[in-house]
């Protein structure tokens, strides 16, 4: 291994390391009691309370919403993990968008999450991930403890976490968030199209 | 702010000062020149070198293959980010399974990844990322300059590093990998079938 090589190999055991301790750290948080806040869905009205399901502990994904590509390739990453979070904990996706749009932009990238929406609300004013800002995305881990709800842990999303896996590969290939930007989409259509293209609505 | 988060905001900005430091690091990796492996796929045999395709940049996923459950949940979050990696960079995965195997395991999970077999011959033995080919879990980045082959950074895939969203969400629930297997699948068919069970396979 030449000295360059073995520089990088120390630095991820480091990096590792640190990982463990947060881990610890996070276990250790006391949390934090939050009120019974109500979201609304395509099924109508839904409660904080009641996204945790028969589940003890709920992830709750805040997603900017459906104008922004960051945050949509952090949730396209969650999405294919979904069915092993979802054995551990309960997990929502919550934005600001009105739940018939959250369902078709779900469906537009194919995503499973189970969706609600703060509207902007109290809910995303008062349970951010980073300080003041406003719509932050990031992460928050909630315990039931009977009624009453604890807000456990929190987290930010953004190039460099340890939440979306492009980032660390992009940057084994040299590159980061100056050399690419996330988009939704990466065809787009032919100009001329072969059914006439009547009604196109793009 | 209580005394366990404000360690917890330190520690977390300490982690990403390090990982910019890594993706630094990375970016001024030489390379070391490699031979152009033949691998096996469904469609016949291929190169390395082809499967840079257009690009000059390739992301070769080690997976250990469907013995795996822990590689199966690395994959299935890259399987969700593949569209934004792929309009970066060239990405494969690789198993010791053939090909056929590749496809039916790629079928049952919805993978879209392009996949290769090395069948734990050359490619693998020459480049693995642990120390036992047999069990080689992680990702290397290689770059075409003509027809040379350069090995540019590598990484090991394993609970607590960058690449897998799953264990920092987990760890924020307080969990890990002591409290929580992966498995393949969380449904299991019930014991009596209403089709009357004929012809069975699993």
């Amino acid at each position: 291994m030449d000295e360059h090589t073995t520089k990088i190999a120390a630095l991820e055991q480091r990096i590792g390391g640190l990982i463990d301790e947060l881990r610890t750290l996070r276990k250790a948080s006391a949390g934090e009691p939050v009120p019974n806040y109500t979201f609304a869905t395509t099924d109508g009205e839904t409660t904080l309370r009641d996204l945790f399901g028969p589940r003890e502990k709920l992830l709750v994904i805040h997603n900017m919403g459906q104008g922004c590509r960051y945050c949509t390739l952090w949730a396209d990453g969650f999405n294919g993990l979904l069915p092993h979070l979802e054995d551990a904990l309960a997990v929502a996706l919550v934005s600001k968008d009105p739940p018939p749009v959250q369902r078709a932009f779900a469906n537009s990238r194919g995503w499973r999450f189970r969706m609600a929406s703060h509207g902007g609300g109290a809910y995303i004013q008062e349970q951010g991930v980073f300080g003041e800002a406003e719509n932050y995305p990031g992460a928050v881990v909630y315990e039931r403890d009977g009624d009453a709800i604890l807000r456990k842990n929190a987290c930010v999303f953004g190039p460099g976490d340890l939440y979306c896996a492009v980032w660390p590969f992009l940057g084994m290939a040299g590159m980061d968030g100056a050399d690419w930007t996330p988009q939704f989409d990466y065809w787009t259509r032919p100009e001329k199209l072969d059914d006439g293209g009547e009604n196109l609505r793009d | 702010m209580d005394e366990n988060a404000t360690k917890i905001a330190e520690l977390e900005q300490r982690i990403g000062g390090l990982i910019d430091e890594l993706r630094t690091l990375r970016k001024a990796s030489l390379g070391q020149p490699v031979p152009n492996y033949t691998l096996a796929t469904t469609s016949g045999e291929t190169t390395l070198r082809d499967l840079f395709g257009l690009h000059d940049k390739l992301l070769v996923i080690h997976n250990m293959g469907q013995g795996c459950r822990y590689c199966t949940v690395w994959a299935d979050g890259f399987n969700g980010l593949l569209p934004h990696l792929e309009d970066a960079l060239a990405v494969v995965l690789v198993s010791k399974d053939p090909p056929a195997a590749q496809r039916a395991f790629a079928n049952s999970r919805g993978w879209r990844f392009r996949m290769a077999s090395h069948g734990g011959d050359a490619y693998i033995r020459e480049q693995c990322v642990w120390h036992e080919p047999e069990r080689d879990a992680g990702a290397v980045l290689y770059q075409r300059d003509g027809d040379a082959i350069a090995r540019k950074n590598a990484c090991m895939f394993g609970p607590g590093d960058i690449y897998c969203a799953l264990w920092p969400l987990l760890g924020m629930a307080g969990l890990d990998d002591g409290a929580w297997t992966p498995q393949f699948r969380y449904w299991t068919r019930p014991k009596k079938l209403d089709d009357g069970g004929a012809n069975l396979r699993g």
